[in-house]
């Protein structure tokens, strides 16, 4: 999948996106919390043995935790042993901003669905990627956006009578 | 012949117009989903799973719901041939190893007749997998209903322990991945005693971590992310498939017989252990390249190095349906999705599925053989449809997709609360993407996760808490030694090869 090793390794970087080093260091650290967390929760619950239902409640989950963290710190070492071939960057400094320009959006998008239902968002959100990122003509954008919206409230409202998140203006409607 | 009496039956249930129509749906789906990025088998089955739970309130329904879902696995595992032969990018993980001989005979303008050596490959490696499972299948289940909990338990560990020892991701790395699907199938209540956990108080962990919420996230938002880093400008060699291709291509056919034949068999044994169609397809071609009489030629456009990968894939992905029906333990990714389907109509997958369910299993395997026909056919008659749809810029694919992620997250439980949860498995599966973590065991964790526990605590339970019991009989004591040695084969393999060369060198 990544091919770090492939790639002529640049020299240490001072500025800009981090390093695979950083990238792997912070993510089994957080595997390594991850996995404290969950022992130390399920060692609440009690990990133990129990007359009546054999195994408690925690001692499944106890005992992966702990796992978890085992391995965690085992990344951790092979990224610190391997730290001179990791100097790549995790992103290149130009692929940041087309990953920022779906995932930003997508994320606001959520927020608006949160309040307004998913139709409009969805509506807006689609248009607006069409035209200011895709550069399209304005009615190819209102055509797709509408159009999706009533093929979706079609498909799920209607043929399987799944319903989707309404918002004020659905209710406006009588929707 | 019981078998033949009960696939009979089983093409009466497949055989109405309903069921041939969504076939006809779930092919075209499949073959979307499997030619669009960011969208997969995984996830394409999982957004639409929730369509499918007003379907199967009836026993008929329940089987008109698998032939939908498990078509457009069918589709996918089709679909990913095309971008790979026009486009050069691999629709699907499974087909990566097409491109190699793919693109160049595209670029050769040979592009119609590679795509139809491929899809005719991955029909003969269906139909072969298809053929398996209808004698192999009702074996497997009745020595499987003997499998008490250990059993069960000891089959799971050695699903998992292979997993870890082939991966190509590293043992930490794998396992790390696994660990942390069992943990989030764990949250929320437990089903024995239960009492909350690892939900630090929170009401919405109630309820716990939906594997397809976590699985459109993971697989979907993920790999968009990771598409938009190339900005994606597709360039594609045009196909334009017509009988007189076909049937040209149709006619040398019979000279590829023997890297059919082999694809055909590492495929179905691939498919019946998970890592599945991925690792089935890369290792076809690789013994299709040493067994040919012109090994330099691969990599340059050789037909034979589109069937061998494409016929194994198919084959690998149609048998990982034997393990998933007959022990409940799906041999991939979309299986394991599938299973998870299973287990929502509040069908128990496993041994006993082929004695309660008859109706059932029988119509979803005559569906199989109907629905590789008419993938077949779907395919070669519309690969210039689909190929034009790889032709819109992704301005309009990647927020239709978005949008698309965010509803089947929704649909799962009429909850808000998934979708931001969706998100955040989005942001992990390019973070785990870029890092090299594999999602398929995280997947197969997090749908078999209770299950596993469940098996666990059962065989505790039965021998008061003596861990010796997984040795107790000779069937859980070969499964659970065969698994340890999975699991360290790596590192035993790398031990020997070491005292091997120390003993050369002394």
């Amino acid at each position: 999948m990544s091919e770090p090793e492939s790639e002529p390794t640049k020299p240490e970087q001072t500025d800009g996106p981090p390093s695979l080093f950083v990238m792997e260091t912070a993510v089994a650290l957080v595997l390594v919390a991850f996995g404290a967390l969950v022992a130390w929760d399920s060692y609440r619950l009690g990990s133990g043995w129990s007359a009546l239902t054999g195994p408690r409640a925690g001692y499944f989950p106890f005992r992966l935790g702990l796992l978890l963290a085992f391995c965690g710190a085992c990344v951790l070492g092979q990224a610190i042993w391997k730290r001179h071939s990791l100097t790549t960057r995790f992103i290149e400094p130009r692929q940041i901003r087309p990953v920022l320009t779906v995932a930003l959006p997508s994320a606001v998008y959520v927020l608006a669905v949160q309040w307004l239902g998913i139709y409009v968002p969805s509506i807006v959100f689609v248009a607006l990627f069409m035209g200011l990122v895709g550069k399209l003509r304005w009615w190819k954008c209102v055509l797709v956006g509408v159009g999706h919206v009533l093929l979706m409230f079609w498909l799920f409202e209607k043929r399987f009578m799944v319903p989707l998140p309404k918002g004020p203006i659905e209710e406006w409607f009588g929707l | 012949m019981e078998e033949i009496s009960l696939l009979f039956a089983g093409f009466q249930t497949a055989l109405t117009p309903y069921n041939l129509w969504l076939m006809f749906i779930g092919i075209s789906l499949g073959v979307l989903v499997g030619v669009l990025p960011g969208l997969g088998g995984p996830n394409g089955v999982a957004i639409l799973l929730p369509l499918t739970f007003t379907m199967a309130g009836t026993p008929e329904g329940k089987t008109s719901a698998i032939i939908l879902l498990s078509c457009i696995y069918w589709g996918a595992l089709f679909g990913g041939a095309i971008t790979s032969i026009l486009f050069n990018i691999p629709g699907e993980a499974w087909s990566v190893a097409t491109t190699f001989d793919g693109y160049p005979l595209a670029q050769k303008g040979r592009a119609g007749e590679a795509l139809t050596a491929a899809f005719t490959g991955s029909f003969l490696g269906g139909l072969f997998a298809i053929v398996m499972i209808t004698f192999l299948a009702p074996l497997v289940a009745r020595f499987a209903l003997k499998f008490g909990p250990p059993a069960f338990f000891a089959v799971y560990f050695l699903t998992f322990a292979s997993f870890a020892g082939t991966s190509r991701s590293g043992y930490a790395k794998t396992t790390a991945a696994t660990l942390l699907g069992f943990i989030l199938a764990a949250i929320g209540m437990d089903t024995v005693t239960g009492q909350l956990r690892l939900t630090f108080g929170s009401e919405r962990l109630l309820n716990g971590v939906d594997f397809l919420v976590a699985v459109i996230g993971l697989f979907g938002l993920g790999e968009i992310f990771l598409s938009m880093e190339e900005g994606l400008a597709f360039r594609g060699k045009r196909a334009s498939i017509d009988l007189k291709v076909v049937l040209r291509t149709w006619r040398e056919f019979p000279r590829y017989w023997r890297t059919v034949v082999q694809s055909c068999f590492i495929g179905a044994w691939m498919g019946i252990k998970p890592g599945g169609a991925i690792a089935a397809s890369f290792m076809s071609y690789a013994v299709a390249r040493r067994t040919s009489k012109n090994p330099e030629e691969f990599g340059t456009g050789r037909i034979e190095g589109v069937i061998a990968p494409e016929t194994a894939a198919h084959a690998a992905g149609n048998s990982a349906m034997l393990p998933m029906l007959t022990l409940g333990i799906p041999g991939s990714g979309t299986a394991a999705v599938l299973l998870g389907g299973l287990m929502m109509w509040g069908l128990q997958p496993g041994p006993t599925l082929f004695l309660e369910q008859k109706e059932f299993v029988w119509g979803l395997i005559a569906s199989m053989y109907l629905s590789n026909v008419a993938g077949l056919i779907i395919v070669l008659a519309t690969v210039p449809l689909f190929a034009a749809i790889l032709r819109i810029p992704f301005s309009i694919i990647a927020p239709l997709i978005v949008v698309v992620c965010a509803v089947g997250a929704f649909t799962v439980h009429n909850a808000m609360f998934d979708v931001w949860l969706m998100l955040i498995f989005g942001v992990v599966g390019y973070v785990f993407k870029k890092l090299d973590y594999p999602l398929a065991p995280l997947t197969l964790a997090l749908v078999l996760g209770d299950r596993m526990e469940d098996a666990f605590r059962q065989s505790m339970l039965g021998s008061q808490g003596e861990l010796s019991t997984f040795w107790g009989a000779p069937l859980e004591g070969t499964l659970m030694t065969v698994g340890i040695i999975l699991l360290l084969w790596p590192a035993l393999s790398k031990g020997l090869r070491w005292l091997a060369t120390r003993g050369e060198r002394t």
